[in-house]
């Protein structure tokens, strides 16, 4: 990690700070009636401006047995309406295993549909892993292709008679990651299937659509748990396609322009980890905030 | 970078989006009549938002009973332009009701929704 990058970054930031200007802007994840928040266990239906940072995660003990601390940013940029590019990247603190930044991880992205009336929203992209761009021996050695599939789906179409399930939404995500090489450093890489899902309450959308909310602070509340797994398939040591998992219980405070988000991260089993961790993550939505700068696509303005 | 400097940096960043001028999408905040609510007369529709609005890009419709209920034109509040009203044409009959709303905020961003309310005999 170059020990110029705080410095470059502080720049990119106070340009960014300066950039505001007229011109139409871009929403974030918005199908119908409903807002899909940002979901740290897999990502939400949308393509937008926005930066995570930081998502910080507490696991006691990980799959290797290792406490664990990790810090990380992922920034994506829309590049025409719908389609973004998105880079993520952070350091990790494990203890045994010692200090570095994991590989950087790209990923374009593209929101292929929205049906307003039933809150459904889709989005398709491909994430890369890039080897060799970590640090500290947290660095793999081939690069791995995910192609991903988001989905979102609010309930807001249901009858008026059911009200009180109206501000559900559930969304998921399904990938695969593809190592570049069979194998590598002496070892198998293997291939995996991931999946995850989240099940949604918006509060913000029942004040909005069911019932009015007094209190100020639960208005902008959504309680949810998050679902994710991963299941070694093909190219795998033998007795290793175990599937992990985790279920994150939690909440996401959405405001404006930010959002804050905590959850509970519990594994679903011995190869997944032990005891239960935390993350929390701080999500800036750059269409807001910067709506006619960094928050509208570079290309296809109105 | 040690976790100090990312740490650090990650509160720099974070100040300076929370200082920045942010405009963002207009949400429904308060509604009167209320979201879900009864009333027993309602002579206006009055959105109040999270945002301040576009009056000419925003509106109001209501429907009840009979049907599509006339309202005048979708206005904004002259001291606060999150608040956009419509002033109903004839009074309601006991019944409910459903508000549909669509809002562009100042930087040009769409919501829409929708809600009931039941006005009591």
């Amino acid at each position: 990690m170059s020990p110029y990058l705080p410095r470059v970054l502080s720049g990119a930031i106070a340009a960014m700070a300066a950039s505001l200007c007229l011109s139409p802007a871009y929403s974030h994840a918005v199908c119908g009636n409903r807002v899909f928040p940002a979901t740290l266990g897999i990502d939400d239906p949308g393509v937008g401006d926005e930066l995570a940072l930081p998502t910080l995660t507490y696991l006691p003990s990980n799959s290797n047995g290792s406490q664990e601390f990790d810090a990380s940013i992922s920034y994506t940029k829309t590049i025409f309406p719908g389609f973004g590019l998105s880079i993520t990247d952070g350091p990790s603190w494990q203890n045994p295993g010692g200090y570095g930044w994991g590989d950087i991880s790209t990923e374009a992205k593209y929101n292929f549909m929205c049906i307003p009336e039933h809150e459904f929203m889709a989005s398709a992209g491909l994430s890369i892993e890039w080897a060799n761009t970590g640090t500290g021996g947290m660095s793999g050695s081939t690069n791995t292709y995910s192609p991903v599939l988001d989905v979102g789906k609010g309930f807001g179409d249901l009858p008026k008679s059911l009200n009180i399930l109206r501000p559900f939404a559930i969304t998921a995500e399904i990938s695969e990651d593809l190592p570049g090489q069979a194998w590598s450093g002496g070892g198998q890489n293997s291939t995996n299937f991931n999946w995850g899902f989240t099940v949604q309450y918006s509060l913000p959308y029942y004040n909005a659509n069911v019932g009015e909310i007094d209190n100020p602070f639960f208005k902008h509340l959504i309680p949810l748990t998050e679902f994710t797994f991963s299941k070694p398939i093909a190219n795998f040591a033998p007795g290793t396609n175990v599937t992990t998992g985790t279920i994150q219980p939690g909440a996401i405070y959405m405001a404006s322009s930010w959002q804050f988000a905590l959850e509970a991260v519990i594994p679903i089993n011995s190869a997944s980890g032990h005891g239960a961790g935390v993350v929390g993550e701080l999500h800036f939505f750059f269409d807001d905030i910067f709506p006619d700068s960094l928050g509208k696509p570079i290309f296809g303005g109105k | 970078m040690s976790m100090r400097s990312f740490l650090r940096l990650g509160a720099a960043l974070t100040f300076a989006f929370a200082a920045s001028a942010a405009f963002a999408h207009a949400l429904l905040d308060k509604a009167t009549p209320p979201v879900g609510g009864a009333v027993s007369s309602a002579n206006e529709i009055r959105l109040k938002f999270t945002e301040g609005l576009e009056a000419k890009f925003s509106g109001i419709a209501l429907s009840g009973p009979g049907g599509a209920v006339p309202l005048g034109a979708a206005s904004v509040d002259p001291g606060d332009n999150s608040v956009l009203i419509a002033k109903i044409g004839k009074p309601l009959a006991p019944g409910t009701y459903t508000v549909k709303w669509h809002a562009v905020s100042v930087d040009t961003h769409h919501t829409q929704g929708d809600f009931d309310f039941t006005v009591k005999p």
